[in-house]
């Protein structure tokens, strides 16, 4: 009978992105009960996505491996909340720190639902920037289902999925998601008590409050929070005291139904220097990832981000973005702000032209000023000499034309001197490179054949 | 008789006016929209080759508020952490923020949640002078220290000297003391003795 899970397990591991088996799959356990197969899920929204896309599969499996089962049953696995009780219990004992029933509800005053200064002032203090919303949050395959679960989770704090654990690589949305969800929550419950910061910042919170002995009141303002969003929890790696602070601080509101969202660059089993119990309780609740964005979903994002500053750009040269910046947002946010900066200065419509131009800033791979030894062994290539006799006394046509075009090639692009391009050229002397310069100047007016020549040579030196 | 000098001669300050644009007319366009509080961005990331100004444009923005921050690709591992805090905190507080680094962001193997940061805003190459637009920067160089510079010692100096500007600049320095220091004027002789100083 086991062996029939691990074989389910087998099966989709190969079938699912890494990402998708550990989210959807790796959280189940599997029941047998006389005639009945069940999968538990760690919560609904697991239990009704496994359903809904992988029932078939799980079936038809049984049908082949367990033909004597009759039905296959999908429920929801209820040890959070014991498992939670049981363990908390433990700790509130052991620290007699802030037992459930004395956590201060966040009080709101009447001023600071009149008073618009106080109200600001809240905004600030929560950290919560007003331009993250789910409106202007571009969804797509890579972050439907994050995107799903925040949605949930801000109309529902506490009571979906607690914590909501988001993780994925740089510059995909992250925090934007989060902040939609504090932002929505603000706006259906302004009196809900929401905090937001970066994992860095309460690291410092915490160091604060050691130096200051101030302990009861970072507690106080943390364990009284409605919702607490917290970004980039790997940045607690090795940091003890900090984690042992956010411990309390996680179980104090998870026991009081208050919300904990989470992001993280990994998984949570994966995240280094973090202790197990921590990243135990990260998986409690939902865990989902966002997946860089897919060439599409790149270029709607690039079209909304374009229509949030008023400016157009045509379909043609938001792919043409996008199939060159491929991995991450902020990268094709930069690459955007560039290009309209480019149009508003020059005056002129963005066309791909445009865009290439205002791209190199952001991508290039070098800078434009090359080394003589790149500058030798490129033009030797192109006329397929050995930099050797280039750099040699040989006087025949073959070698001095090459030579020539690259010390005005080196003149040009690199800062050298004369004396020190002479050097470079097999020990010139500065005289010969003057001459060799004008002459290249002079066969530039009046050569096509070498001037096209020198104009490919820049172009691939410069890049 | 030698005379001895007071410190330094005075460094002219860094500004607009004395920054010789070259190919970087968007730039500085871009930067004093920033100043104006013109635009909605708050980050610009400068990069280039040395010598290229980007230390100039960032001593401008930092006299107009900014937060600055010069060659990111120096940063050791803690220094690129303290660099991302310090942009997650401007970018909460729109606070205008300037890094230089000598490569575009994703070409200098940061931190990967700090490159893209550093991509997140407005990024520009700046680009170096040409030889008749560094002429026309030592000529102002000279200028603003009171300097006489006679053409035939600017052209000199960019045929048999290195040609990045700070090498240049400071040659125009040395200069500047010598002729202060021993009552010499300014002059093509003086300049040859000075090289030759320089390489013993």
């Amino acid at each position: 009978m086991e062996n029939f899970w691990s074989h389910c397990l087998e099966c989709f591991k190969k079938e699912l992105s890494a990402q998708q088996f550990n989210t959807w799959i790796k959280p189940l356990k599997f029941e047998l009960d006389q005639q009945h197969i069940k999968i538990l899920a760690p919560n609904k929204f697991v239990q009704q996505w496994v359903k809904d896309r992988f029932a078939h599969k799980i079936e038809m499996l049984a049908r082949e491996l367990l033909p004597d089962v009759a039905k296959v049953e999908f429920t929801i696995l209820a040890i959070n909340d014991s498992l939670l009780h049981k363990k908390e219990a433990v700790i509130s004992k052991a620290l007699a720190i802030n037992p459930p029933n004395n956590v201060t509800e966040p009080h709101v005053t009447e001023t600071s639902k009149n008073s618009v200064g106080h109200i600001q002032k809240e905004v600030k203090t929560s950290g919560l920037n007003s331009h993250f919303t789910f409106e202007s949050f571009v969804t797509g395959k890579a972050n439907q289902l994050a995107c799903a679960a925040a949605m949930q989770v801000s109309e529902n704090p506490g009571k979906a999925y607690n914590p909501l654990f988001i993780y994925g690589g740089v510059g995909l949305g992250k925090t934007h998601l989060i902040q939609a969800i504090g932002n929505h929550l603000k706006h259906i419950q302004p009196d809900a008590k929401i905090k937001y910061l970066h994992a860095e910042r309460y690291v410092s919170d915490v160091v604060k409050a050691y130096e200051n002995k101030s302990f009861d009141a970072f507690k106080k303002n943390y364990h009284s929070l409605d919702l607490l969003l917290i970004d980039d929890i790997q940045f607690f790696a090795k940091k003890n005291r900090t984690q042992e602070e956010f411990f309390y601080a996680f179980n104090a509101l998870i026991e009081n139904k208050k919300q904990i969202i989470i992001t993280c660059d990994s998984y949570p089993k994966e995240i280094g220097g973090v202790d197990e119990r921590l990243r135990t309780r990260f998986s409690w609740g939902l865990t989902v990832a966002i997946e860089p964005p897919e060439l599409e979903m790149r270029v709607a994002i690039l079209l909304k981000k374009a229509e949030g500053n008023k400016m157009k750009i045509s379909e043609e040269v938001a792919f043409f973005i996008a199939k060159q910046i491929r991995s991450n947002v902020r990268e094709l946010e930069g690459a955007l702000n560039r290009i309209l900066a480019m149009s508003n200065f020059t005056k002129s419509t963005i066309d791909i032209n445009l865009t290439k131009e205002a791209l190199k800033d952001l991508i290039a791979v070098r800078g434009r000023q090359v080394s003589v030894e790149n500058i030798q062994k490129t033009v030797a290539d192109y006329f397929k000499i050995k930099i050797s006799d280039m750099l040699s006394k040989k006087r025949s046509r073959n070698y001095s034309k090459p030579r020539q075009l690259a010390m005005a090639i080196t003149r040009e692009l690199t800062n050298l001197s004369f004396p020190e391009i002479g050097e470079a050229y097999g020990g010139r002397h500065h005289t010969t490179v003057m001459h060799a310069c004008e002459e290249i100047d002079q066969i530039r007016l009046n050569n096509p054949s070498t001037a096209q020549d020198l104009g490919i040579l820049m172009q691939v030196l410069r890049g | 008789m030698k005379q001895m000098l007071l410190a330094l001669s005075p460094t002219p300050k860094q500004s607009f006016e004395n920054f010789v644009t070259g190919q970087n007319i968007e730039v500085v366009h871009t930067l004093e929209q920033m100043i104006r509080i013109e635009l909605s961005i708050h980050f610009i990331y400068l990069w280039g080759n040395e010598g290229s100004g980007k230390s100039h444009l960032a001593h401008i923005a930092f006299d107009h508020g900014f937060i600055i921050h010069d060659d990111v690709h120096l940063l050791d591992d803690q220094g690129q952490v303290e660099l991302f805090n310090t942009y997650n905190r401007c970018k909460e507080s729109q606070q205008n923020m300037l890094v230089t680094g000598l490569y575009s962001p994703l070409q200098m193997e940061l931190r990967e949640d700090l490159a893209s940061r550093l991509a997140w805003g407005i990024t520009y190459e700046v680009l170096a002078l040409s030889d008749e637009e560094k002429k026309l920067a030592l000529q102002k160089h000279a200028n603003e220290r009171g300097m006489k510079l006679n053409i035939e010692i600017i052209d000199y100096c960019l045929k048999y000297l290195k040609r990045d500007m700070p090498n240049l600049f400071s040659i125009l320095e040395d200069l500047d003391k010598w002729s202060l220091t021993y009552k010499r004027p300014i002059t093509l002789p003086l300049l040859k003795e000075i090289i030759a100083a320089n390489k013993i």
